[in-house]
C-alpha cells in the first residue's frame, strides 16, 4: 500500500484514487466539476458490472443455505 | 426492510415445531394424525440461517438513495410546549421510587414476592426501563433522581469505562449476592448506588455521573438508539427501529460513531444477558454443579464463567473486525471498523433483553401496579399473570428480530462509511458471521428449560 491519498475537503484518507473519487462525488457533490462527474459515472458503471456478478453470488448463497438446511434435515433428521 | 419479515416468519416456522410437539405430549397427541418433531440442531441452524440469509439478501440492495430513504423515513410532529412540564415530573417519580425501595427493602417482609422493593427494582427498573428506552427513548434521563442534585450540562470529556465497571459489578452482585431474594440486601445495594451517584455529582458534577459512571443512564441512552420514537428539539419523530444505530458515521478518522468504552458496554450488555440466561438454565446449573463436584469453589466457577464469557464475546467481535480489515483495502484501522459497526450491536442487545425480560415484565406487572397503588403497605395478595401458550414465541422472535435489524443497520453503516459498494458489502460479512454465532447460542438458551442458579 502506498501513501494514503487525502480527501481535499475533509480529513478522510483513501488507499487509491478510485475510492477517493467515489468519496468526493458522494460526500462533497457541491465541489465536483463536470470532468469528475464523468469519471465517477465511468467508475459507477464499472462497479455496476461487478455488482451484477456479486448479486448473483449472494442469491446463490441464499439458495445454498436453504438447500443445505433442507438436505441436512432429510438426511440427518 | 419490509422484505425481511417473510424471513422472520420462516424462522418462526422452525420454532413452532417443538411447541406443537410439546403441547401434544401433554395429552393432545392422539388428536393429530402425525407429528413432526424438529430437532434442536435444525431449529438453531434455521435461526442462524435467518440471520445469514437476511445479510445475503441485504447485500443485493446497493442503491444508496434507497438506503438513505430507509434511514430518513418517518413523520415528525412538533411537541406542544405545555407538555414540557412533564419533564419535572420524572425526577420526582424517581425519588419516590427510590424512597420506596429503600423503605420497603429495609422494613418490609423479607420475602421477594411480597416485597414492593423487589417489584419496583426488578420489574420497574431492571426489566421495564430498558424496554421503555428501546420503544419511546431515553427514559432514565427523565427519571434519574440524582439529577436533582446537580445541573445538567454538556457531556464531559472521557469515556464510559467507569460505567462498564459499575455495570459488571452490578450484574455480578445480582447473580451471586442474592439481592433478588433478600430485599434488605437490595435496599443496601440501592443505597450504595444512590450515595455513589450523589458523591460523584457533588465532586465532579452531574454530567460526569450521567455520561460516564451511571450504568443505568448508559443502558437507557444506548437502547434509545434503536427506539422507533425520538424526541429532540425538532419535535417527536417516528422512524424505523434500529436506524438510530446507523447515525453518526465517521467524517474523518478521528470521528468514531461510538466511543470505545460505549462499545465495550454494548458488548457487555450482549454478554450479560447471555450469562444470566446460562446460569439460570438447566444445562448451566448442571455444568456448574459438575465443576463444583470437581472441588472448585462455586464463586470461582461463576467468576471463571463470567470472565471467560466476557472475553469470548469481546474476542469474537475483535476477531471479526480483524478479518474484515483483512478483506478490504482501507485506511481505517481494525479498531475503527469495530467502532463503525459497534452501534448496530445495540439492536442485538435489545432483542436479548426482550427475550429475557418481556414476558417477566408483563406477567409480573400486577406486582408493580400493586406496589405503586398502595405505596405504604407490603403486597398482601401478590398476583402474577399467567402467560398464554403463544407468548412462548416471544423470546425466539425477539432474538431473531434483534439480529435481523442489526444486520440491516450494519449494511447501511457499511454503505455510509465506505465509498465503494463492493467494499461496503465485503466488510460486513465477518460481522454477520459473528452475529450468526451469537444468534444460535441465544436461541439455544431460550429453548433449554430454566432452573434456579445453584450455590448462590
Amino acid at each position: 500500500m502506498g501513501e494514503p491519498l487525502r480527501c481535499a475537503h475533509c480529513a478522510r484518507s483513501f488507499v487509491d484514487a478510485e475510492r477517493r473519487l467515489a468519496h468526493t462525488a458522494l460526500r462533497h457533490p457541491e465541489t465536483v466539476d463536470a470532468e469528475t462527474i464523468a469519471a465517477y459515472r465511468t467508475l459507477y458503471r464499472r462497479e455496476q458490472q461487478q455488482l451484477r456478478r456479486l448479486r448473483l453470488e449472494l442469491i446463490g448463497g441464499v439458495v445454498a443455505v436453504y438447500f443445505a438446511v433442507f438436505v441436512l434435515y432429510t438426511v440427518v433428521g | 426492510m419490509r422484505r425481511w419479515w417473510p424471513l422472520v416468519a420462516l424462522g418462526l416456522l422452525g420454532w413452532v415445531g417443538p411447541v406443537a410437539a410439546s403441547n401434544a405430549a401433554v395429552g393432545l397427541g392422539d388428536a393429530s394424525a402425525r407429528q413432526v418433531t424438529i430437532p434442536t440442531w435444525l431449529y438453531l441452524l434455521s435461526g442462524g440461517a435467518v440471520v445469514g440469509v437476511s445479510a445475503l439478501l441485504a447485500g443485493v440492495v446497493t442503491d444508496r438513495r434507497l438506503l438513505d430513504q430507509v434511514v430518513r423515513w418517518g413523520p415528525q410532529r412538533a411537541v406542544p410546549p405545555r407538555v414540557r412540564w412533564l419533564r419535572t415530573l420524572g425526577p420526582a417519580l424517581g425519588v419516590v421510587g427510590a424512597a420506596m425501595v429503600l423503605y420497603h427493602g429495609w422494613t418490609g417482609p423479607q420475602l421477594a414476592l411480597v416485597n414492593p422493593a423487589v417489584a419496583i427494582a426488578f420489574v420497574g427498573v431492571r426489566a421495564l426501563v430498558p424496554i421503555a428506552a428501546m420503544t419511546v427513548g431515553d427514559v432514565w434521563r427523565w427519571l434519574d433522581p440524582i439529577q436533582l442534585l446537580g445541573a445538567r450540562g454538556p457531556p464531559p470529556g472521557g469515556d464510559r469505562w467507569p460505567a462498564v465497571g459499575v455495570y459488571a459489578l452490578a450484574v455480578w452482585l445480582e447473580t451471586t449476592a442474592g439481592v433478588t431474594d433478600s430485599p434488605r440486601r437490595l435496599a443496601v445495594a440501592v443505597a450504595v448506588y444512590l450515595l455513589g451517584g450523589a458523591m460523584v455529582t457533588r465532586v465532579w458534577g452531574y454530567p460526569v455521573w450521567h455520561h460516564r459512571v451511571d450504568p443505568l443512564a448508559a443502558v437507557s441512552a444506548l437502547f434509545a438508539r434503536v427506539a422507533p420514537l425520538r424526541l429532540d428539539a425538532g419535535g417527536l419523530r417516528l422512524r424505523l427501529p434500529g436506524v438510530g444505530t446507523v447515525a453518526g458515521v465517521p467524517r474523518d478518522d478521528a470521528d468514531a460513531p461510538i466511543a470505545p468504552g460505549a462499545l465495550a458496554l454494548v458488548l457487555f450488555m450482549v454478554f450479560e444477558l447471555t450469562y444470566s440466561g446460562f446460569i439460570n438454565s438447566a444445562p448451566g446449573a448442571a455444568a456448574i454443579t459438575t465443576a463444583v463436584g470437581w472441588g472448585v469453589p462455586p464463586l470461582v466457577v461463576y467468576l471463571g464463567l463470567f470472565l471467560a464469557g466476557a472475553a469470548l464475546t469481546g474476542g469474537g467481535y475483535a476477531v471479526a473486525a480483524q478479518v474484515a480489515h483483512h478483506r478490504i483495502r482501507t485506511t481505517y484501522a481494525p479498531q475503527m471498523l469495530a467502532l463503525v459497526f459497534g452501534p448496530t450491536l445495540v439492536a442485538i442487545a435489545a432483542g436479548y433483553h426482550l427475550a429475557h425480560y418481556l414476558l417477566f415484565a408483563v406477567t409480573a406487572s400486577p406486582l408493580l401496579v400493586a406496589a405503586v397503588t398502595a405505596p405504604l403497605t407490603p403486597l398482601s395478595n401478590p398476583v402474577v399473570l399467567a402467560a398464554p401458550g403463544w407468548t412462548q414465541a416471544i423470546p425466539a422472535v425477539a432474538v431473531l428480530a434483534g439480529h435481523v435489524i442489526a444486520v440491516g443497520a450494519a449494511h447501511i453503516s457499511g454503505f455510509t462509511a465506505f465509498p465503494l459498494r463492493r467494499t461496503a458489502i465485503a466488510v460486513q460479512l465477518p460481522f454477520v458471521a459473528v452475529m450468526v454465532g451469537y444468534t444460535m447460542l441465544s436461541l439455544w438458551l431460550v429453548t433449554v428449560p430454566t432452573a434456579a442458579a445453584v450455590f448462590v
